[in-house]
């Protein structure tokens, strides 16, 4: 049979405003200069957020102090998650591994600081542990920079996939065929004017942006106009030609000027709506690259990022290898790059403007030895290739120390300590709200794989300068004593006290003021519907600060 | 009335009518009731009878949907009923004609056109019910009349203009437009052409290795006949993947076509390969280059392509295991094998998840060969050891039941789902222990059903038939199987036609016969559906799409003195994608199709390699050695068309490498032909020199040229064969020449202009340029010349991977839809 030629197929545009329209370009900033050589201060506010996928034990991260009253959550905790915590193979009982492991806080009392707060009085006196590996997080919750927020829910089932989805898009309505929908962080970046940046190998979609302008977008609907990934800032261009060289011999000249003028000519015509994507990508890659490769040419990786991933003298030497002189510091590279790609991305926000960013970290669905052990950490614990379950991720992400009086002055610092130690004032990091969240938490009862299935409420933390720390719900409720001993309950876990909307309104808001009610529709005032559930009413009026 | 049809696209595929709606027929019956009677008033002698029957006879249409009468055609006359296919010969020396009766369906009559000497254009005049229609010599002539086109008794007739010209009738058919296949509405033989049988091939095969004269010869059948050839689980599909003519590594063509025997192949020092011995080893089961087999297993000539899509899609996302969560290679090799000879025998799909559920790689993923059911004295009662892990996703993962409204779901369902799931130790890496004394023998009750069996095994076997049937499964799972593997676009009522041709097949659902249907169906084929390709399946069908013979696929861009063909497994390490059997996201599959489309990196690996490094894509054209020794050269003579004068002229091979590379023409413009055109043509003429054929141009820098060449020799012309020759061809558009330093300020706009398509078709220079271009022939058979004519062949093999490789560029292989 005859094949067919659609000629005409293709129709062209008319205008540049139209090519804008279609392939995003308004996001493009109008003056951008690449020329200072220097990270530029960040002058917007910035949210970042950590998607912690699988389902993270934050259980394991914070913990109730051990109590031998029998019936206390403290006696009930330990002895469900003695598995999980690996307490009968090594012999150590709860009471020393709280003791030796985790750092103590009473709320109201020991190591409690100043400037946290408990809304509601729930916690008084209630003494809990922070993982001592995670020293950053000790810090900045002793330092008033951290809110845990408990009991908080993320996704109303216990199905990764749609619970990822809900909490990406902010919206605990959503269902499995809802996934045209856009994110939260993309509908704050509109409202921003501002970008949405994954930091990621490919943008989530928390990124996604909303259908039109802020503030009466369509979050139903997706359009990533003003989304740019930055997987790697340092290589991130699109190969051009060298006009300043004899063209005739330079095959890869040729090729780069025929395909740059394609797309250039090709922007002018309107093709299949699937094919736009790639139109886009060309023309950010093109045009920020060039932008952000001339600034960090004068930029370097600053070391303690360096360090995350790759070997630096000095840092994190094998102490069973006399000749080696330093390794990187974290278990996963991959988070590493995504750090070191927020601190370029913030080096360069007066090129780009980015309002959100995207980070996350795998590996959390722990049904299964969420601690591992190995012999080699008595010797070096900080051996970044062992592999130690989920308490790998907790030191990568939270590992490090903070402030003049740090809880371990000797840690290495992990990915966000070593960001937060980067930043060039403490200007910068007062622009930046860090928000940390899988998609739902893990039973209370461990299982009989040294693991935890699935459960609904978790952990989730706020992170900045601008945070009204402390602790946000009941940290240990009441109710859940009986739920560990009764048989009747199969699968208990964490009773939803509090959706995201509740607080992560609060971030929209001290990002964007007035942004909330668009970006998470529930909380508007005007909203008819059934408003996110929050553990009391205002808990979390004074998050921000 | 007029009629206007169209063919070969589905998308043009409609009759557009000027229909009267009933609204609109009373207006029209009213105004020529106004116009009749106001002329009979204004003298009833004025007015004729010839225009009064006019008149009635078209009040008559109008009101009845009757067309006015047309005479029967005058020649050999045969009647066609629907349904009927005529298998021929017909001759037509004349005219001979179809009729048919009205008929309740929108119909369509196709015919095979042969004739006893070359056609021209109005020498056959085919013509439906009284109105001219397109005709051509060949096959699938295909016409189609709504129910409001028809009349009640229609006519088709063909009728010869030239004296002599006889033509030869074949395969004439009527048919019904609305056809089924497992009740998805399925392509009409009309519909069914080469866009069709490549976008399946794109789809469903990696683009797979047919030769276009299969790809015709599958366009020519039905749609139903030609899918059953192009998608089965045979682990050798030699129409979908022959080996190439001379192909010396032909030991695939009848052996080593499951994954465990493909690697034992490939690692092995007895096999004949051009891999050298010492480098055979990685691809072994043992080997660190695992995933680099499976991807040789698919770009290999001889095997199946389309059962490695489906095993790659089973084992990597619907049914992911993975080896970054310990599952070893041959626990990987294993399972991917049972589950594709599972599809080979024609198991029911719930059959097949059962052979999956009981693997030891599952096992191992998930930990429950773990589980147990066991007593603690503690508590003096039998309690589960282990997680609960599989159990859920058992029912999620594989049949997409979430147990939404299900209160018992989580408390019910799944644990006793993991209760199901004990005593199923793994011995030997692949074999899984069904025992007894640790495991739940006791029925159980999933999915609110009872669940018997005496161990796991005979549990599974019991729960499957009734998974499958799960209302959720019912809705969610040919849902999920279509939206991963072929569909981004899926709206709710396409969704709604795949669950109803999923529940058609009742208890023995099948998956191949599932996805034959909707390779041929309207769904597929509409405009509304469009595909995003992942990191993979961009890498192996352009690979696919470059690789000529095994020797490419075997080398798969890896140089053994000498580079060859494409690499697979670069392209998805460089895109952070995820290695084959290590998915992304562990059991929830690898990178998602929308992951893909948003990843500007393998947007921007993609275009640099074939750019910064172009020399990857255009080096790998011939060599001295890499051959076990012997030379070897692209074998583009095989495949590239020629025209009768068996030369190959740049206008066919650019268009034919679009085609082939793309899989149609929707976007193949002038635009695009300029720039496949210049790096295919466009090049120094230097005869008996070894430069001769080398340096390509862009068509900017052509362009660039030819205006410094009118500038400078106060010309209109450009003929390329002057200003291209010898030592002439660096003369223009040169840097540091004209006094200038550098290029001159309309050298450097030259150079930076942006074209369009119709820039380009306005520009009396370029299409000058490309008429030249397009008329050029590419020496592929050159035996004469620097080296016996080896040095321009080769530069012309050079300049046709550029041109692939410029293709390999644009946006349009990294998706499918219109």
């Amino acid at each position: 049979m005859m094949s067919i030629n659609s000629f005409n197929r293709r129709q062209f545009l008319q205008s540049a405003v139209a090519t804008g329209l279609v392939y995003g370009a308004g996001a493009l900033p109008q003056f951008a200069s690449s020329s200072i050589a220097a990270p530029a201060p960040i002058s917007n506010r910035i949210a970042g957020f950590l998607n912690l996928s699988g389902g993270p034990d934050m259980r394991h991260l914070i913990v109730p102090a051990y109590d031998s009253a029998p019936d206390s959550f403290g006696s009930k905790y330990w002895k469900h998650r003695t598995r999980a915590h690996r307490l009968n193979e090594t012999g150590v009982t709860a009471q020393q591994r709280f003791n030796d492991d985790y750092y103590p806080i009473t709320v109201g009392g020991q190591n409690w600081g100043s400037g946290m707060v408990d809304p509601g009085g729930l916690n008084t006196g209630q003494t809990f542990g922070i993982w001592r590996e995670a020293g950053w997080l000790i810090d900045m919750v002793r330092a008033g920079d951290c809110a845990l927020i408990f009991n908080a829910v993320g996704g109303t089932n216990r199905a990764h996939d749609l619970s990822s989805l809900m909490l990406d898009q902010g919206n605990l309505l959503s269902g499995s065929n809802d996934r045209d929908r856009s994110g939260w962080g993309g509908r704050l970046a509109r409202s921003a004017g501002g970008n949405a940046i994954a930091l990621t190998n490919s943008p989530s979609a928390f990124c996604f942006g909303p259908l039109g302008s802020a503030p009466s977008y369509n979050p139903n609907a997706i359009d990533n106009r003003d989304l740019i990934s930055v997987q790697n800032s340092r290589e991130i261009g699109l190969f051009d030609f060298n006009i300043e060289n004899n063209q005739h011999y330079d095959r890869n000249d040729k090729m780069a000027r025929a395909a740059k003028s394609y797309y250039a000519g090709l922007r002018q015509e309107q093709i299949a709506r699937v094919y736009e994507k790639f139109m886009d990508h060309e023309s950010k890659i093109r045009e920020f690259g060039q932008l952000i490769q001339g600034r960090l040419e004068t930029v370097p990786i600053p070391t303690l990022i360096q360090a995350l991933r790759s070997d630096v003298d000095d840092i994190n030497p094998d102490p069973n290898d006399s000749g080696n002189l330093g390794r990187r510091v974290l278990r996963s590279r991959g988070f590493g790059d995504q750090i070191r790609n927020f601190y370029d991305v913030a080096a360069t926000n007066d090129l780009i403007n980015p309002r959100v960013m995207s980070l996350s970290y795998g590996g959390w669905d722990s049904h299964g030895s969420q601690r591992r052990l190995a012999a080699i950490l008595d010797s070096d614990p900080n051996n970044p290739f062992e592999n130690r379950g989920i308490e790998s991720g907790l030191k990568d992400i939270f590992g490090g120390q903070f402030g003049s009086n740090p809880s371990n002055s000797n840690a290495w610092h992990g990915g966000f300590s070593a960001l937060w130690s980067s930043f060039a004032s403490a200007a910068d990091r007062q622009k930046v709200v860090l928000t940390v969240a899988g998609e739902f938490g893990r039973q209370i009862r461990d299982n009989g794989d040294s693991g935890t299935d699935h459960g609904k409420g978790n952990l989730m933390i706020v992170l900045g300068d601008g945070v009204r720390g402390g602790v946000y719900g009941e940290m240990f409720p009441d109710v859940e004593v009986d739920k560990y001993e009764n048989s009747n309950l199969r699968t208990p876990d964490i009773d939803p006290r509090s959706e995201i909307d509740s607080f992560l309104a609060k971030v929209s808001d001290w990002v964007v003021p007035g942004s909330s009610s668009s970006v998470f529709p529930r909380t508007a005032s005007g909203y008819t519907g059934e408003a996110p559930l929050q553990e009391f009413s205002g808990i979390f009026s004074n998050l921000m600060t | 009335m007029s009629v206007m049809l169209f063919r070969d696209d589905p998308s043009l595929f409609k009759i557009s009518v000027t229909k009267f709606s009933r609204y609109s027929r009373k207006l029209v019956l009213a105004f020529f009731l106004i116009i009749l009677s106001t002329q009979t008033a204004l003298g009833a002698q004025a007015v004729s009878s010839e225009r009064v029957a006019a008149a009635l006879a078209a009040i008559n249409m109008i009101l009845l949907g009757e067309e006015p009468p047309i005479d029967e055609p005058v020649g050999d006359r045969f009647d066609i009923a629907l349904s009927q296919q005529i298998p021929g010969p017909i001759t037509v020396s004349d005219t001979a004609y179809a009729a048919f009766d009205r008929q309740k369906v929108g119909v369509e009559f196709c015919l095979d056109i042969s004739a006893n000497q070359a056609i021209q254009g109005g020498d056959i005049i085919v013509e439906i019910n009284g109105e001219r229609a397109n005709v051509f010599e060949g096959k699938d002539n295909c016409y189609s009349l709504s129910v409001e086109q028809q009349r009640s008794i229609n006519y088709i007739v063909i009728r010869t203009v030239r004296p002599g010209l006889v033509l030869t009738l074949n395969r004439v058919e009527l048919g019904s437009q609305r056809q089924r296949q497992l009740s998805l509405p399925r392509l009409t033989r009309g519909q069914w052409n080469e866009r069709a049988v490549r976008k399946v091939l794109k789809i469903f095969a990696f683009g797979g290795h047919a030769k276009d004269t299969q790809i015709l010869e599958w366009a020519d059948l039905r749609p139903q006949e030609a899918v059953v050839e192009m998608l089965n689980f045979a682990e050798h599909n030699l129409k979908l993947s022959p080996l190439a003519d001379g192909e010396i590594y032909t030991d695939t063509q009848s052996d080593h076509g499951t994954l465990l025997g493909f690697q034992k192949f490939i690692s092995s020092a007895s096999s004949n390969l051009p891999i050298p011995v010492n480098n055979r080893d990685q691809y072994g089961l043992d080997g660190y280059n695992f995933d680099d087999a499976y991807g040789r297993m698919i770009t290999v000539r001889g095997l199946n392509p389309f059962r490695q899509k489906i095993g790659f899609w089973e084992t990597n996302y619907h049914l992911a295991v993975n080896r970054d969560a310990g599952v070893s290679r041959a626990q990987v090799a294993d399972y991917y094998d049972k589950i594709m000879t599972a599809h080979e025998a024609g198991l029911p799909y719930h059959e097949v998840m059962g052979v999956a559920a009981k693997s030891a790689a599952v096992a191992d993923q998930y930990g429950h060969d773990r589980n147990q059911w066991v007593f603690d004295r503690n508590r003096n009662e039998f309690f589960l050891r282990g997680n609960d892990d599989f159990a859920r996703e058992i029912h999620q993962l594989f049949y997409g039941i979430f147990g939404i409204d299900d209160p018992n779901h989580e408390d019910g369902t799944i644990r006793e789902t993991a209760k199901m799931l004990t005593d199923m130790p793994i011995q030997n890496e692949i074999v899984v222990n069904f025992g007894t004394s640790r495991h739940h023998t006791a029925n159980l009750t999933i999915l609110g059903q009872t669940v018997s069996g005496a161990n796991a095994s005979e549990k599974i076997d019991s729960l499957m038939p009734i998974s499958i049937e799960h209302p959720e499964s019912l809705l969610n799972l040919p849902v999920m199987i279509i939206s991963v593997l072929a569909d981004d676009n899926l709206d709710v009522l396409s969704a709604k036609q795949l669950r109803n041709s999923w529940a058609s097949m009742g208890s023995d659902k099948n998956l191949l016969r599932f996805v034959q249907a909707y390779a041929i169906s309207s769904l597929f084929h509409s405009s509304n559906q469009f595909k995003y390709l992942t990191s993979h399946e961009r890498a192996l069908y352009m690979a696919n799409k470059n690789n000529l013979d095994n020797l490419e696929a075997y080398f798969g861009g890896a140089s053994y003195s000498g580079r060859a063909g494409r690499s697979v497994g670069g392209v998805i390490s460089n895109d952070i994608a995820g290695e084959f059997f290590r998915p992304l996201h562990n059991v929830f599959g690898a990178q998602s199709a929308l992951e893909a489309s948003d990843s500007a990196l393998a947007f921007e690996n993609n275009y640099n390699l074939l750019t910064d490094e172009e020399y990857r894509q255009r080096d790998a054209v011939q060599c001295s050695r890499c051959d076990q020794g012997q030379p070897w050269e692209k074998k583009w003579k095989d495949v590239l068309p020629t025209r009768s004068d068996g030369q190959y002229h740049v206008a066919d091979v650019a268009e034919w490498l679009w085609n082939h590379a793309v899989g149609n023409l929707d976007n193949y413009t002038d635009l695009e032909k300029a720039h496949v055109y210049s790096l295919l043509g466009a090049t120094r003429i230097n005869p008996g020199s070894s430069s001769d054929g080398d340096y390509p141009l862009d068509f900017n820098f052509l362009m660039c040229i030819a205006e410094n060449y009118q500038l400078r020799e106060s010309t209109n012309t450009a003929q390329l064969n002057f200003i291209l020759l010898g030592g002439r061809w660096d003369d223009y558009c040169r840097i540091n020449d004209e006094n200038t330093s550098g290029f001159t300020a309309a050298e450097k706009e030259a150079l930076n202009r942006v074209y369009t398509g119709q820039s380009i078709g306005n520009n009396a220079l370029a299409q000058d340029l490309l008429t030249q271009l397009g008329a050029m022939t590419l020496p592929l058979q050159a035996t004469t010349g620097s080296k016996g004519g080896d040095d321009v062949r080769e530069h012309t093999l050079e300049r046709i991977n550029n041109a692939l490789g410029f293709i390999f560029t644009t946006p349009f292989v990294f998706a499918e839809g219109q």
